[in-house]
């Protein structure tokens, strides 16, 4: 720790910190960092006002199968693989640009992010693991998150055959009352149009 | 015959997109070269241009930037899925942040 660079910790701070504001928990940035616990705890209090949840991370990857996960997590990591595997950025500033590029869609959409960031930080190590894979659907060619070692072949995604019960909650519900009911006029002319 | 009017628009949508690679490559190159798909190579090369240049390259009748869906078939389904419950939006932006958004591009390493 004596002769680190106070360059390389200061850029080390710095991730701590865009992790932070996206909504990492602690053992992300225990992970993905060298700074110590008592440190990071201390930057977390700084930028959030709070104290870390505290609490084991979700560690299902059934979760990222099921429907509505499922398509966002697949949004998310066909942006990560491209930044990552085609355009050369290294990991962690791939997973960072990705998550915001994928909040910047959700939020277009007018869609929750479902997947949070630390969701996703978990969806790249399970990838990262052999546990997941990328099966692509046959009606739309797209890539899918999957278990590892699913049959690829006439896989078909949730947006080409959704499950029959899939979006329909009560939420969704009282959502398309309202827009039957109105169309708010200050909506970007794009948008309005695609309502 | 079109009208002058018609070429001044793609002239200017020419300039104003090349102008937008620019800005969006001084931002953030790797997320532009994502927004854009564009490759390492001309993201440099047209990050180098100067504004002359720019209004050369602008000055054509032909639209210097491409639709990013090329399958008539792929872009049909895309619009009229009627089990997509309002998530043709998000289905398009996975579609073509996919490896598969060029149809020869070499795929899946697994």
């Amino acid at each position: 720790m004596a002769n680190k660079s106070l360059v390389a910790e200061m850029l080390q701070v710095q991730l701590a910190i865009e992790l932070i504001e996206l909504g990492a928990r602690l053992q992300v940035l225990e992970t993905e960092t060298d700074l110590s616990r008592g440190r990071l705890i201390k930057l977390y209090k700084e930028v959030k006002g709070m104290s870390p949840p505290k609490g084991m991370l979700p560690f299902s990857a059934d979760w990222f199968i099921t429907w509505m996960p499922n398509i966002h997590s697949s949004l998310f990591y066909n942006i990560y693989r491209r930044l990552h595997d085609e355009l050369g950025c290294d990991r962690m500033s791939a997973f960072v640009k990705a998550y915001r590029l994928y909040l910047e869609q959700v939020e277009l959409d007018g869609a929750e992010p479902t997947l949070g960031l630390t969701r996703a930080w978990t969806l790249v190590r399970f990838f990262e693991s052999d546990l997941l894979q990328l099966s692509r659907c046959k009606g739309c060619h797209g890539d899918f998150v999957a278990h590892a070692h699913s049959p690829m072949h006439d896989y078909v995604c949730g947006i080409c055959q959704p499950p029959s019960r899939a979006g329909k909650t009560r939420k969704a519900k009282a959502v398309a009352a309202a827009a039957r009911t109105f169309i708010p006029v200050e909506m970007p002319r794009v948008r309005r149009l695609a309502v | 015959m079109h009208s002058n009017s018609l070429l001044d628009d793609i002239q200017d949508l020419n300039l104003s997109y090349l102008l937008l690679v620019q800005r969006l490559l001084n931002e953030d190159r790797e997320s532009a070269m994502f927004r854009l798909d564009l490759n390492a190579g001309l993201a440099d090369v047209i990050a180098g241009l100067s504004i002359k240049q720019l209004t050369q390259l602008s000055r054509t009748n032909q639209l210097l930037c491409n639709l990013r869906f090329t399958d008539a078939d792929k872009l049909n389904l895309l619009i009229h899925n009627p089990r997509a419950q309002g998530l043709e939006q998000t289905h398009a932006s996975l579609l073509m942040a996919g490896a598969n958004r060029v149809p020869s591009s070499s795929q899946q390493r697994n």
